[in-house]
């Protein structure tokens, strides 16, 4: 039999695994599904069989309830609708340069003009879509226009972060291995601001530690040689502090949002 | 002959309904009924009930009933869910449905064993 110190343990995690349902949804049946999940602790402990693995099968079950009501909440707005246009939008501008034989030169490579294949525009499309719809979960909770745009600060930075290691490399050339490190730059911004889910305060701290990543990576391609473009370092470090300067600015205010979420 | 049939009902909801069209159940009851009608078949985890239950609040078909206490249970209070006029005739004809199949499968002395040598 399970002790109550560890169902107690399993309560409070499915308590806080719950918030990650829709505000909606969450309101209307936090409550009871925390309820239900303790009914079917004492069940499972009076009957004394399998009580982690009925915990964790809980756990999953109610995690794959949660992507389906955040992708149900997200198809009913409009805001599919418009990043799928944005999207479209975006990659128009290179299929356009290709049809009408449009060019940049690229003193570089040697190359002119836009010769992108298949892989380049779904990756683009699915990084811009992605971005989008990360903007929308994440902003609609915000409450003020200072975390909101906090928000798209840090997922613009991601996504340029990611764009421009795709299509130059920040260190070297796109194929650098070493430009992998910026990788622990997104990790780093993503998780910290996922974990505090988006919450002002918590964010903040996320977005100044990915500053302080950003810094780190650049320390250590100049440290090793390999020849990083400080100037973009900069500018993205610079992004990472005034999306965390935000996030705190979020954080003092007022907000109608916040009010409510802690009653 | 009926011009628009209700659309087909998921299982998840079928189950529901049927184990609402007896009596109020809370979330905790929903779940131990459907297990015991389907003979342990049909488990459902909080997140596929709440789910289906909040759908079926949406379309009508079911509705809070109250909250009160579970005198089998303990002293917490619970909210308790009711089959709607809408939800009863959407579960009227979803069992009509079955059974009109259930008919034809019959004329056509189609048996549960119908098909067990594989032909």
């Amino acid at each position: 039999m399970a002790p109550d110190r560890t169902i107690g343990r399993y309560r409070r995690w499915y308590g806080r695994l719950l918030r990650l349902y829709p505000r909606p949804f969450r309101e209307r049946f936090g409550e009871p599904m925390a309820q239900t999940f303790s009914d079917l602790c004492r069940e499972r402990t009076d009957a004394n069989r399998g009580f982690h693995a009925f915990a964790l099968g809980t756990f999953a079950e109610t995690t794959a309830g949660i992507v389906r009501e955040n992708v149900s909440q997200l198809m009913q707005t409009r805001a599919v609708i418009r990043w799928v246009l944005i999207t479209a939008a975006v990659l128009a501008v290179p299929a356009l340069a290709m049809v009408l034989n449009l060019g940049v030169p690229d003193p570089g490579s040697g190359t002119e003009g836009v010769n992108w294949g298949p892989m380049d525009f779904a990756i683009i499309g699915v990084l811009v879509l992605g971005s989008g719809l990360l903007f929308e979960y994440a902003s609609a909770r915000a409450g003020s226009f200072a975390h909101k745009a906090a928000i798209g600060i840090a997922v613009a930075a991601g996504l340029f972060l990611i764009w421009v290691n795709l299509a130059v490399g920040m260190i070297g050339d796109e194929g650098n291995p070493a430009n992998l490190m910026y990788l622990f730059v997104l990790f780093v911004a993503l998780v910290g601001a996922s974990i505090g889910r988006f919450e002002p305060r918590e964010a903040s701290i996320a977005m100044f530690a990915a500053a302080g990543a950003q810094a780190v990576v650049a320390g250590i391609a100049l440290v090793a040689g390999l020849g990083p473009e400080l100037r973009a370092d900069a500018f993205f470090v610079a992004a990472w502090v005034a999306s965390g300067l935000l996030f705190r600015q979020a954080g003092i205010e007022p907000s109608p949002t916040s009010n409510t979420a802690n009653q | 002959m009926k011009t628009k049939a209700d659309p087909p009902l998921t299982p998840a909801v079928l189950h529901i309904l049927l184990a609402l069209s007896t009596e109020e159940r809370h979330g905790y009851g929903i779940m131990k009924q459907v297990e015991r009608e389907s003979h342990g078949k049909v488990k459902m985890g909080p997140g596929t009930l709440y789910g289906s239950l909040g759908r079926m609040m949406d379309a009508g078909l079911i509705r809070e009933s109250d909250k009160r206490v579970d005198p089998a249970m303990d002293d917490e209070r619970r909210i308790y869910y009711t089959l709607t006029a809408l939800g009863r005739k959407a579960l009227q004809s979803e069992l009509d449905r079955y059974r009109e199949v259930v008919a034809v499968a019959t004329e056509k002395r189609l048996t549960p064993n119908a098909f067990a040598d594989g032909t």
